[in-house]
Order: C-alpha cells, then structure tokens, then sequence
C-alpha cells in the first residue's frame, strides 16, 4: 500500500491493475502529442504555421494549467482518484473530439486581421480555450497519476513518454490515410480508450457508461463528418475559388499538408510579364498546398515557341547562354523545368521535396504538365534542395534555378520564421560547387517595398564571392529588372562582352532594364522602369562594393546573409530599428511588415504572463515560503527549459539532415521521447534518487549538449548522403544517449521531492510544463537574433541549474520512497 | 531597454482604440480633418482631388460594422479577403491619373466603389470593372446609395478590360494581379496614364505609374511619402 505523501489525509489505494494504469498513460500521451500535430495541421490550413505555433504553445499552458489546479484541489482529486482519473481521461476525449467544431461557432477567426479589428481578439481568447481542454484534462490526468503514484514514477513516466513517442510516429502514418479534419475524432479514442481501462467501481458505475458513449458518440460524429477548415480569405486558395466558373479538381492530405488544384478561365499565368508582350498569357490550374500558392500545372507551355518564362526576367539565363543541363531547385509544378526543355536543355534535375505533389503530377495525373516529368531529359528528385545538394559525386550543371523569391506586392512577411535551408550562405556554397566551368546560377526576386530581398541576396552572393576567393565581382554577376521583378545571375566564369551585349538586347526587346553588368553606362538602370526605392541602386552598389559591413550595419532592416544557424532569409526586422520603423509606418502596419515575427513576440508576451500566474497560483495554497520552493522552481524550470530548447535544436538540424521539416519532428520527437521513456523506466528500476546522482547527470547532460552544439552537425554532415534508413538509424544513435539521460532527470527530482513532501509535485510538474511552453517561444526569438547555436547554450545552462539546485530538493540522505528498488545504477 | 519599452507599448496599445473606440463625431467634421491631416500635409496638392475626398461620404463605402473606422488613417477589411484602400492611397493615385472633367476612366476592381465615386465626384465618365459578383452587386449598391448613379458597372474579368467603352485616358487598376493586361495597355490612349498599386492589403502600397509615351511603354516605381525617409546614421 502507498504510504500518504505529505498530505494530512490518507489516500486510498489505486484499485486500477498496474498495466491498465500504464497503457492508459500511454494511450493518453500518445493522443496529446498526435492532437498537438493535427491541430498544427489544420491551423496552418486555415491560417499559417506561425499563427498556429502561437495557438498551439497556448493549448499547451492546458499542462502548466493542469498542475496549478492539481496543486490547488490535489487532495481531493486523489481522495477521489479512482473515479477523477477515468473521468479526466474522458474529458480529454471529449473535448479532443469537439474542439474543431466549437471552435469556429462565434465566427471564422483572421490572423491577418488580428492587429487591426479588437474583435479579433476575443475570438483567439476563445480559441485558445477550446483547443486548451484537450491539454487541460489530459494533463490534469497525467500530473495525476505523477503525484499519485509518485512510487512508480519512473515506469510511469517511461509510459508517458514512450506513448508520446509512439504517438508523433503514429500522426505519420494517419496523415496518409486520413484527411486532417477527421484525425481529431479518431484520436479521442484513445483517451476514450485510457477512460475505459480505468473505469470506475461503483457507485458510479452506472454513469460512466452513459457519459462514455456521448463522448464516443461525439468522436464518431467528427470522425465521420468533420467540421471543415476555411482558409482565411487572404489566403491565395480562397481567392481563387472566388474566381466565377472556379473549379476544384482535386484535394488531398498528406503529412506535407493539404493539397488543392483549382481551374478558373481568370487564372493566367504571367508572373510579371512584359509590357511588350500582346498576347494572352496561358490559362491554367494552381496546385495549392495548406492554401498558399504552390505552383501553376502549366505544362509544357508551349515548348516548340517562345516560352512564357522568356518574357519575364526569368528568360534572363537563357538570353544570356544556352544551358545544356539545368538543375531546377524547388522545381514545385515544374514551369522553370518546362522552360529548361523549350530551350533544348539536355539533362534537367527537378528537386522538390513536396512528396505528394510530386505523385500526384508525376504518377495520377501526370497530363495536368504535359507529362514533364515523366520527359527522359526530365529526372524529378522528391527529397530536400539540401539533401540533394549534400550528396558527393553528383554531376555539375550549367545552370542552376532557384526558386522566386518572395511575392508579388512584397507580402505580409507571414513565412519570417520559417527556416530557408535552401537559402543559407551554406547552401549557395553547396550550389556553387554544383555549377560546371561555364555554370551559373539564377534567382528571381519579387520586388518588395522596402526593398530588403535582392539586398539579402547580393549580400549573400558578395559573402560566397568573397570566400572563393574572386575579387571582380561584377565580371560575374549580371542582373535584369522590369516593373515587377529582378533576375539576377552568378557565374563561375566572368559574363563575355558577347554575353553582356545579349543581356542588353534581351532588356531593349522587352523594356527591362540591366541592374548589375560590369560595365554599366550611367542612366541604363532606369531606362523603362523608374524610381525603385530611394537608396536601393546604391545600397545594391555599396554591398558589391570594397566595404558592404557599415551597410549592413546602418540599413534599417537586417540584410545579413541566411546562415545554417540562423536560416530566416525572410526575417529582416531589426530589434533596435522597430521604433524607427514604426515611427515610418505606424502602429498598427508595422506587424504586416513581418507579421510571423510579431506573432512570435505575441506569443511570447502572452505565454510568459500566463505561465508565471500559473506556476504563483499554487503558492497562495502550498505556501510562499518553504525549506524548498526556490530549489524546486530552479531544478524543474531547468528542466523545461533545457529539455524543449533541445528539442526545438534538434528539430532544426534534423530538417536539414533528413530534408524535410514533418520528418525531422516525428524522428525527434519519437526518438528523443522513447529513448527519454527508457531512461526514466531504468532510473526506477536502477537507481536512488540521491543528491549528488542528480547533481551528476545534470552536469553530465550540460557537458553533453555542449558537445553537442560543436559536434553534432559535423557527425550529421557525415551521414548526409547515406540512404533514408541509415540517415534513420543515425538519428537514433545520436539523439538516444543525451535523451535517455535526460530522461532521468525529471523521475528522479519527483522522487526526491517526494521525500520533503509530495505538496510540492503537481506543482513542479506544472513549473515544468509552464517554462517548457515559454521557453519554446523563447527559442523562437533568440534564434532569429542569435542563432539555434545560443538556444542549445541556453538548453545546456538550463540543465546545469537543474543540477545546481538537485542537491536542494530533498534532504542530504533522502530515503527512496516505499516500493523502490533501491538498487543503484552506475554514474553517467 | 528601450527597444523592450518600445515593444510594450506597441503590444499595450494595439488594439484598444479599435476595442474602445470614440463615439462617432460629424462626419463631415471628420472628412474635413482627413484632409486636413491625412492629405494636405503628406503633400496631395490637387485641390480637385482634395475637394472631392472631401465630398465623398467613405462611410457609405465600408461594412456597417465598420463606418466608426471609416475616416482612419488606415485601409479597412471589406471582405473577400479584399480591403478599401486608405484615404491617402486613393487621393495619391487619383492626384497621379490627373483626372479633369470629360475624361473617361476604367477602374478594374471595383471593391468597393469608394474609388470610383471619388473620380465620379470630378465629373469624369467612370468606368468599372470587378470579377467578383457579389463585390460587383455591394460596390454597384453602395455608389448608387452615396448618389454616383451615373458609373457604370460591369461584372466581368478585368483582364480584359472593356474594350466597347475603349479608349481610355487612364485606367486604375485596385485588384491584385501579377501582371499588367495587354488589353489594358491597348485600351490606354496614347499618352494616358494607369496606375497600380502593389503591396499586401494592412500595409501602406506602393504605387506603379505606367505611361504610353509615344509608342514606348515607361513605367515608374512610387513611393508613398510614409516610407521615406528613413533616418540614416551618418557614416
């Protein structure tokens, strides 16, 4: 029997089986964790992937919730535990299956317009608590039976999280078979399930299974006719499906998201086009993925003539030379391949990581591109421009293509956070090494206002220049612009005059105008296309020049090149430049200048508020002052902090390492939280919870992740061409030694708290949750300014505060609680 | 410090005036004060166009649930994922077609039709095109409402512009396409002028000028005065 843990009543026995207890756990974790993925699915469908993080890291203070009330109304909830477990287990279940569906009874809610209409607000509040229940009610299950069962905690929380694991693996496999929409219903059966194995005796028996089969039958009703996400109206889907005679062809889900293709007579493509140009421009199906823009199904367009491309600045690589073998990058819907070919291109690499769409156009409806890439000139690659690149011993090309950059009218900056690995001064280093003798590489750019992405662009470009050692740089770069875009060109060897002059010829025949040519005459920059922005021509001038660091120091935005570390091409907003800049363009614009950068200091000023009212609350009924209060907030914040800064490292690398971002979470999470699982199921049954044990393994893992921010690209470098199943197994041995010791760390604290009194659990398991939430946010931030490189410093200092305060938290000789092995474990 | 400082009050401040905002004051009061303060001192000059954004009641052109807002300094959510341009913008682009009276004028995107009513207001012959049908009804709707009886209307694809009605001395273009139509520049008399704004719908657009000159197409890249000038540190 469990002895009470420093509570003043005693509390019954658990009448649930030991096993029943585990996979319920299991169940339960395995659903959360899955939930958490679904609902970034369907956020970034109906929103983007930055509004979605933000809504998500607010469900996810449901946990930090659910220990603050677990602190406040603990003892009665374990007096009660045999019925308050099955009932929480169905709550999650339950509002698992609903929060979709009420989340959209007051209204469609618009990130985009969150910054400008009050009422916006009240409809993310309300978000936030539908899709915070699931968290609450699962959490409060799982803090629960921590404190509760805090004897068997290390089994316990091996079951939470190898089901956490089990449950990112799962989310793969279901994102193929299922639409997003249907997910929730099918994952509230698991808490359903967990209710069910830990069912209650009487006299409650009889309720229970009425209230079961309402939140069964409310996971059936969603599992088989779903609520619908809307994409916002400013997003490109729904604008085209406003087009009269709009049809949808096609919509499909996979783990890359959701795919539409949609016809309209109005859908033209002709990406800023000439002036010169008379004719109609083709119309033709868009493919779109989670409702933004992926590409235009144009087909060959019509290859034997001129090619619409060739009217664009895009045509500029092709007036210039005559590439025999092309390598298109984030080739999409394939039109830069489709122009490759029109110009004769023998050999053409297609590299798009957009695995679905890519089985789509190439295998069920290949005749929606002519069949492009099926052509034998034609090899279509699903992997990431990274991988691709990383690869030694691949062939050379002529030309390399990138993909446009930014979009039409400068956009709302809606992608800043999101890492550009393929845009890194690494990457163009990879490309670079790609290009044959006579090679070079091409990108487009939408011209924004103010103009900061050509900048980026030169300013990367003049960066590699410089570490290849080449001092002319104008003899190798050539640059066009017409009244909505720039193309710009890098070549290994240095434009000819003859070169030079097609450049001109292709700009007089098409009213362009060169922007970059070695030898440029005064006045040719602005022939047909005038007054581009102030200082541009000559912050472009400057940056190519003998001294580009004072620009890149004064410029208002932040125009450093992308790095590995640091992989936000799309982020350009400067700290210290934020008031200047909304003294320029007022309060309530300045966030569409980039608008996923202030969602993300949003979301970090609303989740740090919460969290610390959350982890105070508690002290109002455990105590202010306590031998231990400060020793255990230190040990369990370090523990939050240091285990999702990891995490959050991990994940960035790992896109890089294995291409794309779906996988690379699903690997971390599942190997990081299995291999977690394993540590804690060996701490309990190995080891006592001593002071100077917790103290080394958090010394241990600091030293660990330190060695791991200097190391571990280098060994993932190694493995980068390796096939899939290697790369997998690679990941696996690299991430299970510093996760199975931290997996230690969290059991082990509980178990010696407990030893000083159990008061202080569910409040540190919500310390926990509450800065791991915030932290993750943090993360964010400090990345952008920083580099991941700092926040897997920050995850390092966390753990070694974790082992500063680990002596703290019980007394010096702390006694294992009843019903623990004893046994000792070696030291890490 | 200070960035920090900056931040707090820009996320403090956010939202409020829109959560608590004033009870609405004479609208007429408040079209003269847009001029005033939103349009005269950002350097709109043509006092054909200032007496006409002066005219043109704009709260008869937005959502009922949002004409408290109507005079701000801002662009205004209309739906369809589509805005109502802020005042400045369409006084800019209407200063920059140079509009006199007898001159006929194609709009593509009618949205809506607060643009068209302010070149109706300076006795051009308006014309106006929009792909969307219920846009095309609410716009149509709103400039009959505000008395601007005689723009004509059409629900078709802008692309195409509308050649019966063609040539045209200017054309304004509110509708966000990626390209410039060949029919609209065909449409375009010799020596006329079309403007387009670019830019994503909450910020501040910039403006692009195309002029038939002579048989030669010149287009020009304007940068509303809200841009510029960044303060430099000096070297």
């Amino acid at each position: 029997m469990n002895r009470p843990t420093g509570g003043e009543t005693a509390i019954p026995a658990s009448k649930t089986p030991a096993a029943a207890l585990l996979l319920s756990l299991a169940l339960t974790s395995a659903a959360v964790i899955a939930f958490q993925l679904v609902l970034m699915q369907l956020l970034s469908l109906s929103q983007w992937r930055h509004f979605a993080a933000m809504v998500i890291s607010m469900a996810l203070l449901g946990f930090g919730a659910a220990g603050t009330a677990l602190a406040l109304a603990g003892e009665s909830l374990k007096r009660g535990f045999n019925t308050a477990l099955p009932g929480l287990y169905l709550g999650c279940g339950a509002t698992m299956a609903a929060a979709t569906g009420l989340s959209g009874i007051f209204g469609d809610f618009d990130a985009f317009l969150l910054f400008f209409d009050g009422r916006q607000v009240a409809l993310l509040l309300f978000s936030y608590l539908v899709c915070c229940l699931p968290f609450f009610f699962g959490g409060l299950a799982i803090t629960l039976v921590f404190s509760r069962e805090v004897a068997r905690i290390g089994p316990l929380y091996g079951a939470n999280m190898a089901g956490s694991g089990l449950g990112a693996v799962l989310m793969l496999g279901l994102f193929w078979l299922l639409p997003a929409p249907r997910l929730p219903g099918l994952l509230a059966l698991l808490p359903l399930g967990s209710a069910w194995l830990t069912r209650p005796a009487a006299p409650v028996r009889r309720l229970f299974p009425a209230l079961w089969g309402i939140a069964l039958a409310a996971a059936a009703w969603s599992l088989i006719a779903p609520s619908d996400p809307q994409p916002s109206q400013y997003k490109a889907l729904h604008s085209a499906l406003q087009l009269p005679g709009a049809d949808l062809l096609h919509r499909a889900s996979s783990p890359f998201g959701r795919i539409d293709v949609v016809r309209a007579e109005a859908l033209r493509f002709a990406p800023s086009l000439s002036l010169r140009y008379g004719e109609t421009p083709p119309a033709a199906p868009v493919l779109f993925n989670n409702g933004d823009y992926l590409g235009t199904l144009l087909g060959r367009g019509a290859e034997a003539a001129n090619h619409i491309l060739d009217v664009t600045t895009r045509g500029l690589p092709y007036a210039v030379r005559r590439p025999d073998s092309v390598l298109v990058l984030e080739a999409a819907t394939g039109t830069d391949v489709s122009q490759a070919l029109a110009h004769g291109a023998a050999r053409i690499i297609a590299v798009e990581p957009h695995r679905q769409a890519n089985r789509l156009l190439r295998e069920h409806h290949p005749e929606w591109i002519d069949s492009l890439y099926l052509d034998p000139r034609v090899a279509l690659r699903s992997e990431s421009t990274r991988s691709y690149l990383g690869r030694r011993g691949q062939k050379t090309f002529d030309l390399i293509v990138l993909p446009v950059l930014g979009e039409f009218g400068g956009g709302a900056g809606t992608h800043a956070l999101q890492e550009q690995y393929h845009l890194t001064l690494e990457a163009f280093r990879a490309m670079w090494r790609h290009l044959g003798e006579n090679g070079m590489m091409a990108a487009t750019v939408w011209q924004d206002q103010p103009p900061r992405l050509a900048l980026k662009l030169a300013a990367t470009w003049r960066t590699l220049l410089d570490g290849e050692g080449i001092v002319h740089r104008s003899r190798h770069l050539a640059a066009v612009r017409s009244w909505g875009t720039m193309t710009f060109l890098l070549s290994r060897k240095p434009f000819t005059p003859d070169e030079r002059e097609r450049l001109r010829s292709f700009c007089r025949k098409l009213d362009f105008d060169p922007l970059l040519l070695e030898d440029l005459q005064p006045g040719e920059r602005s022939r047909y296309n005038r007054g581009h922005g102030g200082t541009f021509f000559a912050d472009l001038d400057r940056l190519l020049g003998d001294d580009p660091h004072s620009l890149l120091r004064r410029h208002p935005f932040d125009i450093r090149p992308a790095r590995d570390d640091r992989p936000f091409f799309f982020h350009f907003l400067k700290w210290e430049r934020i008031d200047e800049l909304r003294r320029s363009f007022g309060d309530r614009e300045l966030p569409y200048l980039e608008l996923g950068f202030f969602l993300g200091i949003v979301t970090f000023a609303q989740i740090l508020p919460a969290a610390l009212i959350l982890i105070l609350l508690p002290l109002t009924r455990i105590g202010w002052r306590g031998p231990r209060r400060r020793w255990t907030f230190l040990y369990f914040a370090g523990l939050g902090i240091g285990y999702i800064s990891f995490e959050i490292v991990l994940i960035q690398k790992l896109v890089l390492f294995l291409g794309e971002p779906i996988h690379a979470a699903a690997a971390v999470l599942a190997v990081l939280l299995i291999c977690s699982g394993a540590g804690s199921y060996y701490s309990s049954a190995r080891c006592s919870a001593t002071a100077p044990r917790l103290a080394a393994t958090g010394v241990f893992i600091a030293a660990l992740l330190i060695l791991y921010k200097l190391g571990l690209m280098p060994v993932l470098n190694l493995a980068m061409a390796w096939p899939p199943a290697a790369k997998i197994a690679a990941v696996f041995l690299v991430l299970a030694p510093p996760a199975f010791f931290m997996g230690m760390m969290f059991p082990l604290g509980l178990r010696r708290l407990a030893t000083a009194g159990a008061g202080h659990i569910p409040w540190a398991c919500g310390i926990d949750s509450c800065l791991s939430v915030t932290a993750a946010a943090l993360a964010t931030l400090i990345a952008l300014e920083a580099g991941f490189g700092a926040v897997m410093t920050m995850a390092a200092a966390a753990y070694a505060v974790a082992a500063l305060a680990a002596p703290q938290l019980g007394p010096p000789t702390a006694e294992p609680p009843a019903g623990v092995d004893s046994g000792d474990c070696p030291p890490p | 410090m200070k960035t920090l400082t900056v931040l707090l009050t820009w996320l403090l401040g956010l939202n409020l005036p829109t959560v608590f905002a004033a009870a609405p004051k004479d609208l007429e009061t408040e079209r003269a004060q847009m001029v005033a303060q939103q349009l005269k001192p950002r350097g709109i000059r043509d006092e054909a166009v200032l007496a006409a954004m002066r005219r043109v009641p704009r709260h008869l052109f937005v959502p009922e649930d949002r004409q408290e807002q109507a005079y701000r300094d801002t662009p205004l959510p209309i739906g369809y994922g589509q805005t109502i341009s802020q005042p400045y913008i369409v006084a800019y682009m209407t200063e920059l077609i140079r509009p006199r009276a007898g001159m006929r004028i194609l709009e593509i995107g009618t949205g809506s039709g607060y643009q068209a009513a302010v070149l109706a207001e300076m006795a051009v012959e308006v014309f106006t095109v929009e792909i969307i049908e219920e846009l095309a009804r609410w716009g149509q709707a709103n400039l009959e409402r505000a008395g601007y009886r005689g723009v004509r209307v059409k629900r078709g694809d802008g692309y195409f512009g509308w050649s019966e009605q063609a040539p045209f001395d200017a054309v304004v273009v509110t509708a966000a396409a990626d390209h410039i139509p060949p029919p609209l520049l065909e449409q375009l008399k010799e020596g006329g002028r079309m403007v387009i704004p670019v830019g994503s719908p909450f910020l501040t657009q910039r403006l692009i000028l195309v002029r038939k000159e002579g048989g030669k197409i010149v287009t020009e890249s304007l940068l509303p005065v809200r841009f510029v000038p960044f303060t430099r540190e000096r070297p």
